[in-house]
Order: structure tokens, then sequence, then C-alpha cells
């Protein structure tokens, strides 16, 4: 459906946050975003997956710019992202929004959800008065809001329909790429479905361009083109999303594919359970980070010492394994 | 097969400033020895508060518990039982492990110290004794390294462990019953699976029966021998596992199984169940699902009884004494 | 409720403030009778009695108002005003600035109020009405920038706050409109309670005797031409008493039913 011709870029990026430990106020790095390199393409969805402290998140808040990543490049449509400053940084804004996972969180108590939504249109001097007003109205309708909720405060509003308030008021600057940082996470399951086909209606209509995140990995499969999976702030694999959700190559998305229950008793598959928790980001293990809890029956002390490189293992489909 | 805790006709109705919210509406289910039940349903459901209803955890007001409902445990009525009798009941009887492993723990006590008062509370041992026990109950949910493991506070232990804490907490005093409110739901895929194998396991081993709420299907498939579906304050169908995924007989189980995404079967987008759980200030009259129910029809404004379906098989729908619904 | 009751008390205040010539019925300085009329309890003629200088102390109390009320008023202006100000910039700069200022903020909370006051005071020669609420606002702000910093502190993480950014909202309008407004309650709970407290300290000053300079009224100096006369003469103290507690009152009434307004969730 798409060309694989690159518009979104991420080379190498890696951030780190200064954490402060000890009775002294002693900083040590923790590590969120270990060299990270990503392409995606226009109109295509890229699927983000990771448990918790994998950095897709921070990963995410780079590519908004509301994280300021200490290494690295991020390009879209040929301008370094990273350089943007004042106007040039607004402009960008326009193009590239973000959508958060808690809708109550993002969405400020103490406005209204149609200021909140006429809000983008004020900052970027995109709409005023009646204009405006309208705007909103067309925006609420888009996303399957009734505009009568205008004059509502979020907490008035269901989780489902705070969700659509929040993409609405990412796409009031009309942009061509959305961050969706768990979208659906915080929501029920007949709730979720809802606005998964919302936004897959607004992909096909605006021709956005997805960086989907999510620790679910059915919800992936459904809206993800391609999927790179995240493990301690590396990406471990990454590929086309049928291929990297059948044929795993990385011991971790095996493992982690496995362990999503199968809302079907007979089809009740072999779980591969890990042990332990994943490792602490302020102290990654040395080799391959994911060695400690890795079940691959060929691991030896390679994966304790050298970091294995994210290799194609099958066609345009690249694993971080030195056995896979 | 008779019924170890056996719930009848359980209402809680809260005041709210909208009016009376009727959470759990009318919930009658039985629990054998050794069984495993599901309660399966979305947020407002009144799944949790059925759960917290049964060790008269809610606190009265706001909730305010019928006084004809009845849950009885061994054959007593624990709406009934106050004091000295409750708290026995309470961990020895029937415990419960809750859904977010940091808030139920006592972040200023060590873990050691948060089991061998639960042990203490309800058995005459001495301090040695309840910290062997505490002990052992930390080595049999796998924590690492348990007798150490005493010594340490909530916050220097992952989410994981955490939960391995709070399942040793409910387990130390043997209930014949656990309350799983939500167990693995805060929790990252590779760490619920690690948690629901320890569920299973131990409920092998301690042969307790279990209430497990969730609202994945996925789970409760994988480890319920029965299954009850919530849906607005009351069960809209229960069923055997098998039975529930294989013939779902009411509506919204069906939807519910059609939305929810998986990773067996085509990538193709899941339906949908349109519409939101109305608020339970504001129930539709008739059935509660028929805003929502792609066959209603004009019988589904008299609200249907849960009618047997089949063996063992119950739903709160008129196509089950109807087939083909409305008559064309 | 709450707040109507304490708006139409502060209204009710203000209003014989302002209005306290028309009411009053006499002058407030002036001695009616040294010979009979000195510590005469509360009367028909005198409802709240009279002082030691034969003066109407209902009289005093109306024209005390006046005094009492606009020093608290502008004092506690200006401390909110500064500590708003200071607590923003600290708590959204951060860094070095932010340790610098909060140090400051903990030396003004460290030295016991009263006692900065005293020593300013006792280094102007004529003490102006100007001049106390200068000094009684210029070291009430401590305790407002410290709140009003960990409240930014703490909207600066907010979710909403870096979805605003994301949209590309000016640093000016992500404090104004999505920071400023979720500090406005507390900020204005501790303004309503600070008005009660300013007028206590005022009363506490001319108790010292560095407060308004006799004969002009204020509540401080009533209470403080009362205070020896405690047992003999209690209306005298009492009168402006009241008078204070009936403020602070209606001021916490106030404070308290404008945060619960101010909070979309609890209207």
């Amino acid at each position: 459906m798409s060309d694989r011709t690159p518009w979104l870029v991420v080379e190498r990026l890696r951030k780190t946050f200064p954490v402060a430990r000890g009775m002294f106020g002693r900083r040590v790095p923790l590590y969120a975003v270990t060299d990270v390199s990503l392409a995606v393409a226009r109109g295509e969805t890229l699927g983000l997956v990771g448990e918790s402290g994998s950095g897709k998140t921070t990963l995410a808040r780079c590519l908004v710019r509301l994280e300021t990543p200490d290494a690295g490049r991020i390009v879209y449509d040929g301008t370094d992202v990273l350089a943007l400053g004042g106007a040039a940084l607004r402009a960008f804004r326009r193009r590239v929004q973000i959508v958060f996972q808690d809708p109550y969180g993002s969405l400020n108590p103490r406005l209204r959800v149609g200021a909140a939504v006429r809000e983008p249109l004020e900052i970027h001097r995109l709409a005023r008065g009646q204009e405006a007003h309208d705007r909103v109205a067309a925006l609420f309708a888009e996303v399957g809001l009734d505009p009568a909720y205008r004059d509502r405060f979020p907490h008035e509003l269901s989780g489902g329909q705070r969700q659509r308030v929040g993409i609405a008021r990412a796409l009031a600057v009309g942009p061509e790429c959305l961050v969706l940082d768990e979208p659906v996470s915080a929501l029920d399951v007949s709730v979720q479905a809802q606005v998964l086909a919302l936004l897959r209606d607004l992909q096909r209509h605006r021709g956005l361009t997805y960086v989907f995140i999510a620790h679910d990995l059915a919800v992936v499969r459904q809206m993800a083109t391609r999927v790179a999976v995240m493990y301690l702030g590396r990406i471990v694999e990454e590929g086309p999303a049928d291929a990297v959700l059948a044929t795993p190559r990385h011991p971790y998305t095996v493992a982690l594919l496995s362990a999503v229950p199968v809302p079907d008793p007979a089809t009740q598959r072999r779980r591969i359970v890990l042990p332990g928790d994943p490792p602490s980001p302020l102290a990654p293990p040395p080799g391959c980070p994911f060695h400690p809890r890795c079940p691959h029956p060929q691991k030896d002390d390679r994966c304790r010492q050298e970091l294995p490189a994210l290799d194609e293992k099958a066609p345009d489909q690249r694993a971080r394994c030195h056995y896979a | 097969m008779t019924a170890l805790l056996e719930v009848r006709d359980l209402r809680v109705t809260f005041r709210t400033a909208d009016g009376p919210a009727r959470a759990v509406d009318g919930v009658s289910f039985a629990l054998a020895a050794g069984e495993t039940l599901a309660l399966v349903g979305e947020s407002g459901s009144g799944k949790t508060v059925t759960a917290l209803a049964l060790l008269r955890l809610l606190a009265e007001p706001p909730a305010d518990v019928d006084p004809a409902s009845r849950v009885l445990f061994e054959g007593r009525d624990v709406l009934q039982l106050d004091g000295e009798a409750l708290r026995r009941v309470r961990g020895a009887g029937m415990a419960m492990v809750f859904q977010e492993p940091m808030t139920s723990l006592n972040p200023v006590l060590s873990i050691g110290l948060q089991i061998t008062e639960t042990v203490q509370a309800h058995e005459r041992v001495t301090r040695r004794g309840a910290r062997d026990r505490a002990a052992d109950m930390l080595a049999l949910v796998g924590l690492p390294d348990p007798r150490a493991a005493l010594g340490r506070y909530p916050h220097e232990l992952s989410g994981g462990m955490r939960q391995r804490v709070l399942l040793a907490m409910a387990l130390v005093c043997r209930p014949r019953v656990l309350i799983a409110d939500e167990p693995t739901t805060a929790l990252d895929v590779t760490v619920q699976a690690q948690i629901l194998e320890l569920l299973a396991e131990l409920r092998e081993r301690l042969g307790m029966a279990m209430l497990l709420i969730t609202h994945n299907l996925g789970i409760a498939a994988g480890i319920a021998d029965r299954i009850a579906v919530m849906y607005g304050g009351q069960l809209v169908e229960t069923a055997s596992r098998q039975t529930l995924f294989r013939e779902p007989r009411h509506p919204y189980t069906l939807g519910l199984l059609r939305a929810a995404p998986r990773l067996d079967g085509p990538a193709a987008p899941t339906p949908a169940i349109p519409g939101a759980v109305p608020p339970a200030t504001a129930w539709p009259t008739g059935c509660r699902f028929r805003p929502r129910c792609p066959h209603a029809w004009a019988r589904c404004e008299t609200a249907p009884p849960l009618l047997e379906a089949a063996t063992a098989q119950q739903a709160r729908c008129w196509l089950v004494e109807q087939p083909g619904g409305a008559p064309a | 409720m709450r707040i109507r009751l304490g708006l139409a008390l502060v209204l009710a205040l203000v209003a014989l403030a302002l209005f306290a010539p028309l009411l009053a019925p006499y002058p407030p300085a002036a001695q009616l009778d040294l010979e009979t009329l000195r510590n005469v309890p509360p009367s028909v003629a005198h409802p709240f009695g009279t002082d030691p200088y034969s003066r109407d102390l209902l009289s005093r109390v109306l024209h005390g108002a006046r005094l009492s009320l606009t020093i608290a008023l502008l004092a506690v202006a200006l401390a909110v005003t500064v500590g708003t100000a200071i607590g923003l910039a600290s708590g959204w700069a951060g860094g070095l600035a932010d340790t610098v200022l909060m140090r400051l903020v903990d030396a003004g909370l460290a030295v016991p109020k009263i006692f900065i006051v005293l020593v300013v005071l006792a280094l102007w020669e004529k003490v102006t009405v100007v001049a106390l609420i200068a000094i009684l606002g210029g070291t009430g702000w401590f305790g407002v920038s410290r709140i009003v910093r960990a409240e930014v502190r703490a909207a600066r993480d907010r979710e909403y706050v870096a979805a605003a950014r994301a949209l590309g909202a000016s640093a000016r309008r992500v404090v104004l409109r999505h920071v400023l407004p979720n500090v406005a309650a507390p900020v204005i709970v501790i303004a309503a309670m600070g008005v009660g407290q300013v007028v206590l300290l005022e009363a506490g000053l001319a108790y010292l005797g560095v407060g308004v300079p006799q004969p002009t009224p204020s509540w401080g100096n009533i209470i403080a031409d009362g205070q020896h006369l405690l047992l003999t003469a209690p209306w005298v103290a009492t009168s402006a008493g009241l008078a204070v507690v009936v403020t602070v009152l209606a001021f916490s009434l106030l404070g308290d039913g404008l945060r619960e307004h101010l909070d979309p969730r609890t209207r």
C-alpha cells in the first residue's frame, strides 16, 4: 500500500535521564532510549511495542520534541527536527501531533472540552470567532462526538469520549502524522474497538501516518503495517507486521507473543513464561540486554558479553540476536 | 456438589449526587470447593463491587447492601457477621488480592512484618513461628531468597514481586476461597504470564476455590472452570468456559468476544459494540443491554430473567426462548 | 452556600467601612465627657459602650474598619502578587534560580515575622499607613511563594501541560492558561485566610505601640486600649475583637467557598 520511501527517519537516537541516587543525590544516568534507528514511510503505521521501562514512551516524546535527545537525529520529510526552533518548530508541530494514553490526564480539568479543541486553532492562529466555533463543531463530528458536548468538562465524559476529544485536539492543526501513545489501553474492550475504528477511518480519509505505541500486541496486529519491538531502550526486532507477529525471530518477541492470553479455551497455546522482571534501565546488563531472561537454548557467554547487532534475519525483518 | 460460597440475590446501591446507583442488582452464584469462577465484565459492570461486598469491604454509607442479600460461606451468612466472627472469615476463610500491588501494601512496613501480622491476627503463634510461616509462604509464591525478602520494603520490589507478596499475604492463613480482583491488570504481559501460572499452580497445591475478577476474556479462558459475564450490575450469562466460548447465548458475551483483538485468526479489525455502558444511576428499562443490542425487539422492553439455555448454561436474554428473535 | 454567606459577610463589612462616617453616631476621636462617660458599658446610647477616653466604641470600630480592612486587603494583595510571581518564576525556571529563591524564602520563614516587622518599623520615624501595608505585605509572601512553587512543579509534570507544549503553545500561554488557573485555588484560599491574619498582626503591632498612631482608630489600637481593662471594662477590647473574629470568619468562608466553586469537579 505504501512505498518504503522513508518519511520519518530516526537515527541512533539516545536519551538518558539523570536520576538522583543515595543520600548525597549522586546522579546516575537512566538509559531510556539507546541507539534507536527507525524509518517510517508516508501513510503507513509503525507499531512500537514494549513493556513498561522499554523506552517506547520516551521515544514518542522525542519524536514530537517534548524531550530533547542526547544524541542522534530525527528527520521528518527531509528536515532535521532536532535543529528546529522558533517559527520552524511551531510549523513542525502543525505537521506532527501526539495523542496521549490517558485522556483524563492530558486534558486540563478546568477547561471545557470545546475550549480544549479550540486552543490549537488559537495557538496557530488558524481560525477565530465564529469560524473557530464551526471548526470545533466539525472536528467533534469527525471524531464521532455530539458537538453539544463542547460545553462539558473532561470529568463529565466517559473514557472513550475523552479520548475522542484528545484525538480531535490533535487533529485541529491538520497534522500529517500522529504519534499515538497507547491511545486505547485505558479503555474497555468494547469501546477500544470503537476508537480503533475511528483511528482507521481518520487515517484513510486524511492520509495520516501513524506511530502507534502499545503494549497490547493484538491491538498492534490490527493497526500496524510495520512493527518494532523495544526492550530496555533498544529495538530488538523490526519488520513488516505480518512477518514479525507470525514468525518472530527474537526470543523476546516469541515469549511476548506467547504470553498474550487467547480468548479461546480450545487453542490454549503453551506459554513461554520468562523468569524474572525486566532489568532496571539504571543498570542495563552487559552484552545482550535480554540475556538474563532469555530462554534460547544456545544462550552462551557471547550473549553475556557482546551486544548483538540488529541484523536482517529474513527479508526486511531484523532482530538483535546472535542466534535467531 | 455443595457450594462452599453461595451468593443469593446480592444488591448494592450507592447514594450519589445523581440519585441511587444500583451498582449490583440481584447477583446470585455459587462456588464449589476447589472450583475457579471468573467474573468477567467491563468497567461499570459491578464486578469489583460484588467482590468487595462478599468480604464486607464496602464503606457503608455511601454503599448500601440490601438486607435481603445473602452471602453464605460454609453455610453462614457473612453479611450478618461482625466483630470477631467477621474477622475470622476474612483472611482465614476468604482472602482477597487487589489490582494495584503498590497501594495495597503499606510502604513504611517491611514485607515480613506485614505478613506475620496477618498470621498473628488469625492464629496463636509465636513471632518466630509467624516469621517461619511468612518465609515459607514467600518461597511458595516464588520470591527468590525469601528469608532476606522478609526485611525488605515494598518500594524495593518490582510490580510482579509485589503482587507475589500480596498473594503470600492472602494465602498465609490457608483460606478456602481466594478472591482475586484483576490481579494482573497493572502488570506487563510477561509478568502477567508468571502470575497466572503461579495462581494456577497454587490453586492445585492448596486446593482452594478461586473467584477471579477480570475484564480480560483471554485470562478467564486460560484459568477458569466456569465464567459469569456481568453487565449493568447483573449476571447476563453463566456457563462452563468451553460452552461460553463455543456457544455464547447472550449478545453481549458474543459482542465482547468479537470486539477483543486477538493474535490467532485473521488480523482484520474487530467489530465494536456501539454506545457505552450506561451509568448505574440510569439503567435502561427492560433488558439493560437493549440500547446497544443488535437483536433488540419489542419483547426486550420487559426485563428478561436468567433463562436456562443449556445444561449448566444460563443467559439473561429472550433469544433463549425465541431463537429467531422478532417475528418477521 | 458557604460562598454566599462568606461573600455576604465580606460585602457587609466593606459597606460598613465605606459608610462609616454616615453610620457612626459620633466622631471617632471625640472625647464625649471625660467626667461621666469613661468606660460606660454597652447601652442604648452607646451600643458597644465607651473607652477610657469617653469615646464611643461603635463609632471607633466602624471607623477602625476602614483602616484595618484597607491595610489587610492591600497587604494581602501585595503578598499574593509578590508570592505568586516569585513562586511561578521559581517553579517554572527550576535549577539555580529556584534554589536561590527558595533558600531566601526559607530564611524569611525561619525568622519570626513580628521580629522583622518590629526591626523595620523601628527604622521608620513615623509609621504611616503606606509603610504598614508595605511591611506587612513585604513579609507576608514567603508562604504564598512556597505553595505556588509546589503547585507549579506539580502542574509542570502534568500530561496536559505536555499536551499544550506539543501543540506549540508558548511558555507564556502554558503558564497563564494551564498552570496558573490550577494554582489559583490554593492561592485564593491562603489569601482569604491571610486577610484575617493580617488584621490580627496589625492588632498585635498596635498593642506593642508600633501600629497606627492614636487617635486614629484601628481595630488594633482599640484592642490595645482595652487590654489592660479586660477585667474592669471587657467591652472595650471585645468590641474590636468581635469585629476581627467576624472578619476572619467571613474571609475563611469566602476562601473555602471559592475553592469549591473554582474546582469544576466539585461543582
